[in-house]
């Protein structure tokens, strides 16, 4: 009987513990943050390169933040803070905002 | 073979009862005979009468197994209800943009939603860097138009739109194997 309740209570656990309070856009967002906190000015290109790079590392390939964020870097510069918080917005279906983000984005295209 | 029939023989109330519920013989042995006389299957109850047999631990954990999966089936018929009737607005939105662009484009004209199970804004995004238009329909449904040949159109101009995505010439990769697209709004 126990082992039976044990069981029962592992997968109610399991469940809870898989559903974390971090999603991925939250996950490029602190990327973002990692990337103002190492380095305020960057290029364009070194953005894209290191943010590229550091999604691809950190998330699967189908997660819709990394085709987001993979699809942006086609997108005009002063685009692509708003196309990705949209994205985001469309995905959680509620408010979504990285500041640190839009720092490092807008300060890349006018430093080029 | 024998490993089989054994199998069967030992968990005989399972199969008898089809993973369904639990007798009140189940109950019984766990000591809730109250709660019995309220879930009181048939199939299990007749194997005790029958066979004078209770269900055994394994019974046990999948009655449990399955009073926990009876809420997820539940709230995936609801579920189902819901997507049967998102499918329909989609459906009927994808209708009226179809009527905006009238023949031949129609037939080659899809809802982002069909293409990818991102939110369609994104799939728009995606299909814009793979060499697409992508549009919003001001009924708000995100389409996308292929050619006879199911591929991406390029260069195509909605009749009716709110948000276009479509690659700008002259077409250049990035290192991301992205193509450079372009955003227009009509606000």
């Amino acid at each position: 009987m126990k082992v039976i309740f044990l069981f029962v209570f592992s997968c109610f656990f399991l469940s809870a513990c898989s559903k974390s309070g971090t999603n991925d856009f939250d996950v490029v967002c602190e990327i973002f943050a990692g990337i103002n906190s190492q380095s305020s000015d960057l290029s364009e290109e070194a953005m894209l390169r290191i943010s590229v790079r550091k999604v691809r590392e950190q998330l699967a390939v189908e997660s819709s933040a990394r085709v987001s964020w993979e699809a942006i870097t086609g997108a005009p510069a002063s685009e692509r803070y708003n196309l990705f918080k949209y994205g985001a917005e469309e995905t959680l279906n509620r408010n979504w905002d990285c500041p640190m983000m839009k720092v490092v984005i807008e300060s890349s295209y006018s430093s080029s | 073979m024998k490993q089989a029939t054994d199998t069967i023989e030992k968990h005989n109330s399972v199969i008898k009862s089809g993973a369904s519920t639990l007798a009140s013989v189940g109950l019984d042995k766990l000591g809730k005979s109250t709660a019995s006389k309220l879930i009181a299957p048939a199939v299990w109850t007749i194997d005790f009468a029958a066979n004078n047999k209770k269900p055994d631990e394994l019974d046990i954990s999948l009655y449990i197994l399955g009073l926990l999966a009876w809420p997820a089936a539940v709230s995936a018929t609801v579920t189902g209800l819901m997507k049967s009737a998102v499918d329909d607005n989609t459906a009927m939105k994808l209708r009226e943009v179809q009527a905006a662009e009238g023949s031949p484009y129609s037939d080659y004209i899809f809802s982002c939603s069909s293409y990818a199970l991102h939110a369609p804004n994104i799939t728009a995004q995606k299909i814009a860097a793979l060499g697409g238009t992508a549009w919003q329909h001001p009924n708000g449904l995100w389409v996308f138009i292929v050619d006879a040949e199911e591929n991406f159109v390029m260069d195509y101009i909605p009749k009716n739109w709110n948000i276009l995505y479509q690659p700008i010439y002259p077409l250049e990769e990035n290192v991301y194997g992205k193509l450079r697209w372009g955003i227009k709004r009509k606000w």
